[in-house]
């Protein structure tokens, strides 16, 4: 659905964060793992069309390149959505302003996002919150104001960059039913440095450190790994083993 | 469908914003000065553009940073960036505008049912000064914290619009857009290039700064940043360079006389030629005819034609100033000072021969005003040295005094006759 082809970025000119990256993501739900620093954010980012490559491309359905016509890139656009790490409401906009909002930037009319925004926010349980101001919801609230953003213009992508950072169990947990309330058939890419996160209703788990893939492939498999691959996975995670511990 | 226009701050500021107004309407605006005249009415409301503009660039530089903080522009959207910031922009343009419709509305009362027009380059001049104030805003929301960016876009619109009305270098007024502020009288009419000079350095800032307040810092669209801030600074000085070069002309304000082939003129002696304003309620043509055969009984020829015009009077033609609503001591006035060049006397190289000159000159003119207003207003003349004078002149015959005051009109401009001086008490 989304790859990535042989992308190299950089932020500065000392040191590539991914260098010949490739990846694809089809439908379903799949989980990048890796510690701080490994390069997923920027991943997203580039996936997102808000970052550009400085080699490589991006492409949708195997056609349609962001850089390729201002019609593909609005239609890549359209198809994906992003939320980044730190979501900062527009101040004056309500909850349901708010989403409806993210519908019109996604090229959807005023009417019609608005219209969207209701039924989103059902999905998000954020319903009763829709007149509030959305600066005065808590981060987990305001994470699902910006699902509820991706799922108002229909994304077949959304992309969710550290979603549950920062958030108690309880809401993390919550934030996890959600994710089993998207459409099937959109491809969902979370981002996650906390291997509390990965669990089963991942369809595919990639490990990533310093912008190299170490493992791609199914929750399972990243479990019952070979002893080499879990020595690796330590030195990733220090956390892993309390993983492996909670699955047992 | 919640208004989304709730949620733009310069709704909100547009209450102060017309609070002042009206305090500025009702403390400093004097309604003789445009009333009765709709250029003057439209030209005289470009003061207000202190409100509007102050207006439209602190809401811009609240919204611009509201959408820099949080993260909206950096967001993959598939409308541009100049989209999404003038949908936050508008309504800071759009009610800057009506503040400044809002005053133009309290500056035409009184003038309703008077026939004539505003010219429709000073509202583009309005409306471009907005521009301006509105990106000018915006790129301060861009770059700065708001708590920087809110009080200083207020201190640069509010220097801009100030500081250029009130330096002497005048080509730098057309700029801000002030300078319209003293035209018209009935008299005179608006000369549109200073408008056009406003309009057309307005609308280049306006989009220089729009393009540097949307302007792409990172990405593969970033490479040539250098070439584009250069791009836009050499456009500034640019723009900047071709209207004061358009301006150089300009003098102080855009102001050129009215052109007579508006003026219908009666058939009588003299012919006074009136404006469409000047018909009506208050017409003064009748009371010019009689202070004119008051004038001709006391000797003085007064020329054949009565116009309405800052060009100075000729032999065949009286050119007075003239304002809508003028009171009959305002008309003889006018009338009578007509009979004078514009300065009154002139500067001969030595100041006391100058004084001189200047008392004389007082004296005619009251003179001239004592006689015109014969059976129409009682004592015109209230300046006791004038008074004085007027009283040397009437020792002399009534065939005396107007051939005193013939001989001694055109010696008031001729500085080849040293010492003008009163007849002998």
């Amino acid at each position: 659905m989304i790859e990535l082809q042989n992308c190299t970025f950089s932020y500065s000119r000392k040191r590539d964060v991914l260098q010949g990256f490739s990846l694809g993501i089809g439908g379903g739900r799949t989980v990048i793992l890796g510690p701080n620093g490994a390069g997923k954010s920027t991943l997203l980012a580039l996936m997102a069309n808000a970052l550009e490559p400085s080699s490589g491309r991006v492409v949708l359905d195997g056609t349609c390149d962001p850089h390729a016509s201002k019609h593909d890139r609005a239609q890549f656009r359209r198809a994906v959505a992003w939320l980044p790490q730190q979501i900062y409401p527009f101040p004056s906009l309500t909850v349901r302003e708010q989403v409806a909002y993210m519908g019109w930037l996604k090229g959807l009319s005023r009417s019609e996002s608005w219209a969207r925004s209701s039924s989103a926010l059902d999905t998000v349980d954020l319903r009763e919150n829709s007149d509030r101001p959305a600066r005065g919801l808590s981060g987990g609230q305001l994470r699902r104001v910006g699902l509820a953003g991706a799922l108002v213009h229909r994304a077949s992508v959304i992309l969710l960059d550290e979603p549950t950072a920062g958030l108690d169990p309880s809401q993390r947990n919550r934030f996890r039913e959600l994710l089993l309330r998207i459409p099937d058939g959109t491809a969902v890419l979370v981002s996650t440095h906390q291997t509390e996160d990965v669990h089963d209703s991942y369809e595919r788990t990639v490990l990533i450190d310093e912008g190299v893939i170490l493992f791609d492939g199914t929750i399972d498999q990243f479990v019952q790994g070979t002893p080499q691959d879990m020595d690796m996975r330590d030195r990733v995670f220090r956390g892993y083993s309390r993983l492996i511990a909670s699955e047992e | 469908m919640r208004s989304f226009l709730r949620t733009h701050v310069a709704v909100w500021l547009l209450i102060p914003a017309l609070v002042g107004v009206a305090a500025y309407y009702a403390s400093f605006v004097d309604p003789q000065n445009y009333r009765g005249y709709w250029p003057a009415v439209a030209s005289n409301s470009a003061i207000f553009l202190l409100f509007s503009c102050i207006l439209a660039s602190s809401s811009s530089a609240i919204e611009m940073s509201r959408l820099q903080r949080s993260g909206i522009l950096d967001l993959p959207s598939t409308r541009t960036r100049l989209l999404v910031t003038l949908d936050r922009l508008w309504p800071s343009l759009v009610l800057a505008f009506l503040v400044q419709l809002l005053a133009f509305a309290m500056l035409s009362l009184g003038t309703w049912g008077v026939p004539g027009f505003t010219p429709i380059i000073l509202w583009s001049s309005f409306v471009s000064v907005i521009a301006m104030h509105v990106a000018l805003g915006a790129v301060l929301g861009r770059y700065l914290p708001m708590a920087a960016a809110v009080p200083l876009s207020l201190v640069a619109s509010y220097s801009w619009l100030g500081f250029t009305w009130s330096v002497p270098f005048f080509p730098l007024r057309y700029l801000s857009g002030l300078e319209v502020v003293t035209c018209c009288r009935l008299d005179m009419q608006l000369d549109p290039l200073g408008p056009f000079v406003t309009v057309v350095f307005s609308l280049s800032l306006a989009c220089i700064l729009l393009a540097l307040s949307v302007l792409r810092w990172r990405g593969r669209n970033a490479g040539g940043i250098t070439t584009r801030v250069a791009f836009l600074a050499l456009t500034t000085v640019a723009a900047t360079s071709l209207c004061l070069f358009i301006a150089r002309d300009l003098g102080a304000a855009p102001v050129m006389p009215r052109s007579q082939n508006e003026a219908s003129c009666t058939e009588t002696n003299p012919s006074v030629c009136l404006f469409p304003e000047q018909h009506g309620k208050r017409d003064p043509s009748q009371l010019i005819i009689k202070a004119s055969d008051n004038l001709t009984r006391a000797g003085i020829e007064v020329p054949s034609t009565v116009r309405f015009s800052i060009n100075a009077s000729t032999s065949s033609t009286l050119n007075m100033a003239a304002r809508p609503y003028m009171k009959p001591e305002e008309v003889l006035h006018s009338f009578t000072s007509a009979f004078l060049s514009p300065q009154l006397a002139s500067y001969c190289g030595d100041a006391d021969e100058h004084q001189s000159r200047l008392l004389v000159a007082s004296v005619i003119q009251g003179w001239l005003l004592d006689r015109a207003s014969v059976d129409i207003i009682e004592d015109p003349v209230s300046d006791p040295p004038t008074r004085v004078g007027i009283e040397q002149v009437e020792q002399l015959s009534p065939d005396g005094q107007a051939l005193w005051v013939s001989t001694n009109l055109p010696r008031l401009t001729d500085c080849s006759i040293s010492v003008l001086e009163l007849p002998p008490s």
